[in-house]
């Protein structure tokens, strides 16, 4: 009886080994995806091999961070394949692999998304490598899209004295006016306000922010409990993120945009530059705003301490009716929840700025390259290169011409039916894969193609129009436009000294990486910060609040904050002089 | 007739106290997967008005959506394959390193021993070892959860101070009957050792089933993930995004609106991730505290 045992466990553990060993197998290899659209799975194939049925070359595109990796199956990725006869597969991997992968010395992918902190080591690592003959060879469609002066940017301030480009930035624009023209669909980051509430006060005039408090003040005051029976607060924010939560948001409101480590240092519209040992820094701006927001009672004594989530809950619960940005889906919970007439939209006259983006020649941030251990480097730059062509732009925007958009009978291009229906879906956007590699597309997504039209179609007026919901349309209609954010042209329009802002972050590119130094002195600093700011913001007197605001102040100098100054006043003007000889 | 201690009015209240605080203290436990298990079956759109004692809505879409995706099937897969392959591994691998530490003939036993001992103080560190890793070619294969894992010295510690208290004559009555040391080992010691060996077999299973750095670290192939990693990278999609935003990685507006996995699928996934060991667990925690009790007692 006992051996029968023993043999039953040993038969159970030898099938277990077998069907490990058939995993196994799958180890080490990356596999075709199968198509979306049912066709005949492509022969599973080695990384880098030609597949058999679809003769497609497999690469790997490595990111650093966290996302799902999963098998990409969409048409989007299907139709880059056939197009360019390579197929990629995009994986995440967190920082403490990359940071091992980086150590190994081989990142195990053919091409590479760069994060701006990596650039350093993975060039003089040799963990890269230079694009200059590939581009020549295989870079048709890069040379055409990318300025000179921007590849002679990457390669001289960006090769740690190799005088080699060795990534690629996206988002390139041959003519940036283009860009720094064009209205979003939204503000992403704006003053965003509970309309509904607004409007039942009769829509007061707000013209600055001390107006934008009262009239918050007056909601809290006109809905003190929401329908739980819960306290509400006007103004429930986060600030988890530290100084970039207070400093952030407030400064592009009133036409600042920081430079350099700590917050320390600011430029405006004109590009002058301001720090915070001065008075009126935008900073104690900010701080200023909260606390009054504070001495009024409409700020959450609960933002100190609180997380996204629990921000999230109280504005989907109408406890709070202020939000800096609109990056959550509030107003779809809303409307289910209370009605279409509740949600958000910005109060664009409460500041003078309304900030439309931030973009450079050089590009925004995101930008790839090619490694150095990879065994198809050609079929990589070719790849890259697609995505800097016109085709390969706006079949990564827009998706497949006859399937996801198409043109009319005037020659117009405009999203299918079946696209429009379904946008904001999460599993039609995985099997279709619209917006593939949006951040690491060479041409920026407001520069036409051929046909006169946004290479990104969802950037046309007449799809952005699209989007409006209900709320939206209302909104729109008060101020005579097809989309909220050509409110902020109307302003402009209106307002004196209104503006909406792009920021050329053309200098900013030039910038060297912030010495050990000086990044030992932000560091102090900004600790001070953190501890000093919700004790300025909870002042209950203005008199208060100037004597912890002369205490930081008094700090942040005692700590060397004059010597970050001093740093980057003159690593800008270095940068301005250098950006007059590229 | 045995005498009943009376209770005291102090002895009630406190015993009234305690059972209050330990109370207090379990639903403080047992509120966090509570929550999970009510919001992964509310609404999702109206749990993101909160969730408190009681669902929101009904709605089971979240465990839909979460069977719709294949990675999630495949990951337990390979979970369960580990943790039965890893778990008779370490067991087989430790109880005959153990074994052969309490045999005299073991050549250099003494000195096996103390390095297995050193190895416990002192690590190569992660870069080292997935250096080792890739030159072993075990990077992106089903074994990296298997191989590295096989051996412990914590494990062999616990099996060799169980087996000295076996006496040895067992042993020698087996090598007089011409028994080899494979024989003993699997059809002396293995019966003799079972309380520890299960014991540790309980401690590797855990451990296999829980484990998640091994495959964010060796392994690239999304087919080979095991559970524990998926749900890591579906809970840390929204975190990732904001140190996005907040590094300045491109234009706060224009910055792709990634489709972020609804908070319902994230608990659904953890509810279902947690639930296998939710129900071995309990039956299984006499086995720790019997079998680290067993290898601290010497015979």
């Amino acid at each position: 009886m006992k051996n029968l045992k023993t043999r039953k466990v040993l038969a159970f553990c030898m099938a277990a080994a077998m069907m490990a060993g058939v995993l196994g197998s799958c180890g080490g290899d990356t596999e075709s995806s199968a198509p979306a659209d049912g066709s005949e799975t492509t022969a599973e194939n080695s990384g880098g091999e030609t597949s058999g049925d679809g003769d497609y070359v497999d690469l790997i595109w490595l990111s650093s961070g966290s996302a799902i990796n999963e098998e990409d199956t969409s048409l989007v990725i299907q139709e880059l394949a056939k197009q360019t006869g390579i197929m990629v597969q995009h994986n995440y991997v967190p920082t403490e692999k990359w940071q091992v992968l980086m150590a190994s010395g081989d990142m195990e992918a053919d091409i590479l998304e760069v994060p701006a902190v990596d650039r350093q080591t993975l060039i003089e690592g040799g963990l890269i490598q230079p694009l200059d003959d590939l581009i020549a060879e295989y870079g048709p469609n890069i040379q055409k899209t990318m300025s000179q002066r921007t590849m002679d940017y990457w390669a001289k301030y960006v090769s740690y004295g190799r005088d080699q480009l060795y990534i690629l930035s996206s988002h390139q624009a041959p003519d940036m006016e283009v860009v720094y023209d064009s209205v979003p669909y939204n503000y992403g980051v704006a003053p965003y306000i509970r309309w509904d509430y607004y409007e039942e006060l009769g829509s007061p005039e707000v013209n600055n922010e001390d107006d934008l408090l009262n009239v918050l003040k007056q909601m809290q005051d006109a809905h003190p409990t929401n329908d739980l029976g819960r306290k509400t607060y006007a103004m429930s924010l986060e600030v988890t993120a530290g100084i970039w939560s207070y400093a952030t948001m407030y400064s592009y409101y009133n036409g600042f945009e920081s430079v350099g480590p700590a917050y320390m240092v600011s430029r405006d519209t004109e590009d002058n530059l301001h720090n915070m040992l001065e008075e009126d820094y935008v900073l104690w701006g900010a701080a200023r705003y909260y606390n009054k927001a504070w001495q009024l009672g409409i700020l959450d004594p609960e933002t100190f301490t609180q997380k996204g989530e629990n921000v999230t809950e109280k504005i989907s619960n109408s406890q709070a009716f202020y939000t800096e940005n609109s990056w959550n889906n509030y107003n779809t919970v809303l409307g289910e929840s209370v009605g279409p007439e509740a949600g958000f939209e910005p109060i664009l006259e409460a500041f003078p700025y309304a900030y439309a983006g931030g973009t450079s020649q050089f590009g925004w941030g995101f930008a790839t390259a090619i490694t150095s251990t990879t065994e198809h480097a050609e079929d990589a730059m070719k790849f890259l290169d697609y995505l800097y062509s016109e085709e390969g732009a706006r079949l990564c925007y827009s998706g497949i011409e006859g399937v996801h958009w198409e043109y009319d009978a005037d020659g117009v291009p405009a999203y299918t039916q079946e696209t429009l229906d379904n946008r904001g879906n999460t599993e039609w956007d995985k099997a279709n894969g619209l917006g593939k590699f949006h951040n690491w597309i060479g041409i920026d997504n407001m520069i036409p193609a051929s046909d006169g039209y946004p290479v990104d179609l969802s950037q046309m007026p007449s799809m952005l129009k699209a989007n409006n919901k209900a709320l939206d349309e209302h909104y729109c209609e008060l101020y005579g436009v097809e989309y909220p954010g050509q409110v902020g042209k109307v302003m402009e329009e209106e307002r004196e000294g209104y503006k909406v802002v792009w920021w050329n972050g053309d200098t900013g590119s030039l910038m060297q990486v912030v010495p050990d130094d000086i990044n030992r002195l932000a560091t102090q600093v900004t600790d001070i910060m953190i501890k000093a700011f919700p004790k300025m913001i909870m002042s209950d007197t203005d008199e208060e609040f100037e004597q912890e605001k002369a205490a930081c102040m008094q700090q942040i100098k005692d700590a060397g904050a004059q010597e970050i100054i001093d740093w980057v006043y003159s690593e800008w003007e270095r940068c301005k002089e250098e950006l007059g000889t590229l | 007739m045995s005498a009943v201690q009376k209770k005291t009015k102090g002895d009630i209240i406190f015993n009234v106290i305690i059972y209050v605080l330990t109370g207090l203290f379990s639903l403080m436990c047992i509120y966090p997967i509570y929550y999970v298990f009510i919001y992964s079956i509310s609404d999702p759109i109206m749990a993101q008005r909160g969730v408190t004692l009681y669902p929101r809505g009904f709605s089971l879409v979240g465990y839909q959506s979460l069977f719709q995706l294949n990675a999630i099937l495949n990951a337990f897969v390979v979970s369960i394959l580990r943790t039965v392959i890893g778990t008779v591994a370490t067991v087989v691998a430790c109880g005959f390193f153990a074994y052969l530490m309490t045999q005299d003939s073991m050549p250099f036993r003494k000195v096996i021993y103390r390095m297995m001992i050193i190895t416990m103080y002192v690590g190569g560190g992660m870069i080292p070892v997935y250096l080792l890793m890739k030159e072993i070619h075990l990077i992106n294969t089903f074994w990296v959860y298997i191989i590295p894992s096989m051996f412990g010295a914590y494990n062999v510690i616990l099996i060799k101070t169980y087996l000295e208290s076996v006496s040895k004559s067992l042993q020698e009555s087996a090598e007089i009957d011409g028994a080899g040391h494979f024989t003993i080992f699997f059809k002396i010691i293995v019966p003799v050792a079972m309380p520890i060996l299960a014991t540790i077999a309980v401690f590797s299973a855990v451990a296999h089933w829980g484990s998640w750095f091994d495959s964010m670290l060796y392994v690239s192939n999304p087919k080979l993930y095991c559970v524990q990693y998926l749900l890591y990278q579906y809970l840390n999609e929204a975190t990732a995004l904001t140190k996005q935003l907040q590094q300045g990685g491109g234009n706060l507006n224009t910055m792709v609106m990634q489709q972020l996995t609804p908070e319902s699928v994230k608990m659904a996934i953890t509810m279902v991730v947690i639930l296998p060991i939710l129900c071995v667990y309990p039956f299984m925690q006499r086995y720790f505290v019997k079998g680290l009790m067993i290898g601290a007692v010497k015979g």
